[in-house]
């Protein structure tokens, strides 16, 4: 009965190691746990407090020279502004729609500070798998050992201790990593990025692009001289002459940002497609106890009369 | 009437007899150099003068030289294509120019992205002028300056066109130093050309935009027009197309 209860137990320790070890493969996780990888690092520039609140005073310059536009289309008095200015139109038109869109990516950036820094401070995602695989083949071999020596001795009660060794070891490892606290911070992350981490989100930012380049670019060229023209003074204008001074430094810096989005699409869903990040610390929980329970049972049985097979 | 045809006989046997020997007696040098002249005559079905070139038309000695025009330009091509600066005027634009179409678009319809910079009154054109190497060099490979940019984000490569100034920002185009070497072949006057090294520098990032280009060239001129689409896969421009469109005249290097 005895051994019985013994060989069950290795055999049960051996089904978690294998369930364990298998889970990065059953989950894809050493293709995605990297893309994660290069997702986050790939962020880093502009998850910091200073460029949100830059690009922040980008949207409120725009915000500013939009305001003065409705003054310098009365100025000029073109009754076909909205066709000789079509760019500077749909700058005005759509500003509100820009405004909005741009505003809230940036508001999901700035809560989740906090959120991708607990997240960072967790192990580099490539290793993920690992976590997993290690203890699994480990627990597997633990599993095998306690069943060919069977515990009638000290010596032979040693898998049954680096079973239990393992087992705890699973368990303590989300404490240690503080994943309890961590992971559902990245899943909160996760959440809240998914509305902005898609391939139409990105092509609307796009086309943001071209209607602040556009309209910049037709204001600086065309309505400006225009209204110069009238007898206007440009210095009655800041709002544009600033908008039109710093659209450069946007430019430079709105490009990289759309395209560490766009080039991170699909990284992010790889990372969505695994399971939630709250699941996380009990994927490593969950199978410590189990195994450290067998072991337990295993050992405790180490004074009965053994059956050696 | 009857009796004029002897002397018309006699005078059209005179005048082939004369030409038989003209042409008997001319070099080949002669006849190549002429032959451009009298080509649209013997292939122009409206020509007067059938019974005249008729002999000779019928020579296949003769007849080769003068269907065949002379293909400077045939075979590899190594040099220099020059770049005609684009210009609009009266609405036609002409010479070389850029334009880039949005996610979705086509090549021919658009929508493009309109450039407020552009000097054109149709903003969809970006005008192309020649940079300090005067083009694009077959066989070499013409990479951007490093830095690539200054620090407003303007390419600063500048040789085979100069910077062109969009949305406020100047794009710059240059080789890829890793890419191939932009290699450019000529059959019959048709034009295919390696330019998959073709990179432009704007606002801070580089894009590829390189192709295998399409076009033709004059045999005798080196006239030569070259276009070609290039789609950007990721990065901050993913799904424009780039449409580029050079035209000038081709030079052998040496």
């Amino acid at each position: 009965m005895t051994a019985r209860v013994q060989r069950l137990a290795a055999i049960a320790a051996i089904v978690i190691g294998v369930g364990v070890a298998a889970a990065p493969a059953a989950f894809q996780m050493f293709s995605r746990a990297p893309e994660g990888g290069t997702m986050m690092d790939e962020f880093e520039p502009y998850m910091s407090a200073d460029v949100i609140s830059e690009f922040r005073s980008y949207l409120a310059t725009i915000e500013t020279a939009t305001d003065e536009l409705a003054t310098v289309r009365s100025a000029v008095g073109d009754p076909n502004f909205d066709t000789a200015y079509v760019s500077v139109a749909q700058l005005e038109a759509q500003w509100p729609t820009v405004k909005a869109d741009m505003t809230d990516l940036l508001d999901r950036m700035d809560r989740n500070l906090d959120n991708y820094a607990a997240v960072t401070a967790l192990p580099p995602f490539p290793m993920f798998p690992w976590f997993f695989v290690v203890p699994g083949v480990l627990i597997i071999a633990g599993g095998v050992w306690a069943l060919r020596r069977g515990t009638s001795s000290p010596v032979r009660r040693a898998p049954w201790y680096l079973v239990a060794a393992l087992g705890l070891g699973m368990v303590a490892a989300p404490a240690m990593f503080q994943m309890f606290s961590r992971a559902p911070q990245g899943a909160e992350m996760i959440d809240d990025f998914r509305p902005m981490m898609t391939v139409e989100r990105v092509r609307d930012v796009q086309s943001y692009f071209i209607t602040l380049g556009g309209g910049e670019s037709q204001l600086r060229a065309s309505l400006m001289p225009a209204l110069e023209a009238t007898g206007a003074d440009l210095a009655d204008y800041p709002g544009i002459a600033a908008f039109s001074s710093a659209w450069p430094a946007m430019l430079q810096d709105f490009n990289p940002m759309i395209a560490t989005m766009r080039d991170n699409v699909d990284n992010f869903q790889a990372v969505d497609a695994l399971p939630s990040f709250d699941l996380f610390p009990w994927f490593f929980v969950a199978p410590g106890v189990i195994v450290a329970a067998m072991a337990a049972i295993a050992v405790r049985r180490r004074a009965d009369p053994i059956t050696q097979e | 009437m009857s009796s004029s045809h002897p002397t018309l006989r006699l005078a059209i046997g005179a005048i082939a007899a004369l030409s038989l020997v003209g042409a008997a007696c001319g070099d080949d040098e002669t006849t190549s150099t002429t032959a451009p002249v009298t080509q649209p005559d013997v292939t122009d079905p409206s020509s007067t003068e059938p019974s005249v070139t008729e002999p000779m038309a019928t020579d296949p000695a003769s007849t080769t030289p003068l269907t065949e025009p002379m293909n400077l330009f045939e075979g590899e091509l190594v040099g220099l294509f020059a770049i005609a600066a684009g210009q609009c005027v009266d609405g036609t634009v002409t010479g070389s120019w850029f334009q880039m179409v949005q996610p979705g678009g086509t090549a021919d319809a658009g929508p493009y992205v309109p450039n407020g910079d552009s000097a054109c009154a149709d903003t969809n054109y970006s005008l192309l002028s020649p940079g300090m190497a005067a083009g694009l060099r077959s066989g070499e490979l013409q990479v951007a300056p490093d830095p690539a940019f200054d620090e407003s984000g303007n390419g600063l490569a500048a040789d085979i066109f100069a910077p062109v100034p969009f949305f406020g920002v100047a794009f710059a185009g240059a080789m890829d130093a890793g890419g191939p070497t932009p290699a450019v072949t000529a059959a019959d006057g048709e034009l295919n050309a390696d330019l998959t090294a073709f990179t432009a520098y704007y606002g801070g990032g580089t894009f590829n935009q390189g192709a295998v280009a399409t076009g033709t060239i004059d045999p005798m001129t080196g006239e030569y027009v070259l276009e070609w689409t290039s789609l950007i896969s990721g990065g901050s421009f993913d799904g424009f197309t780039g449409v580029w469109h050079l035209e000038g005249v081709f030079t052998p290097a040496g």
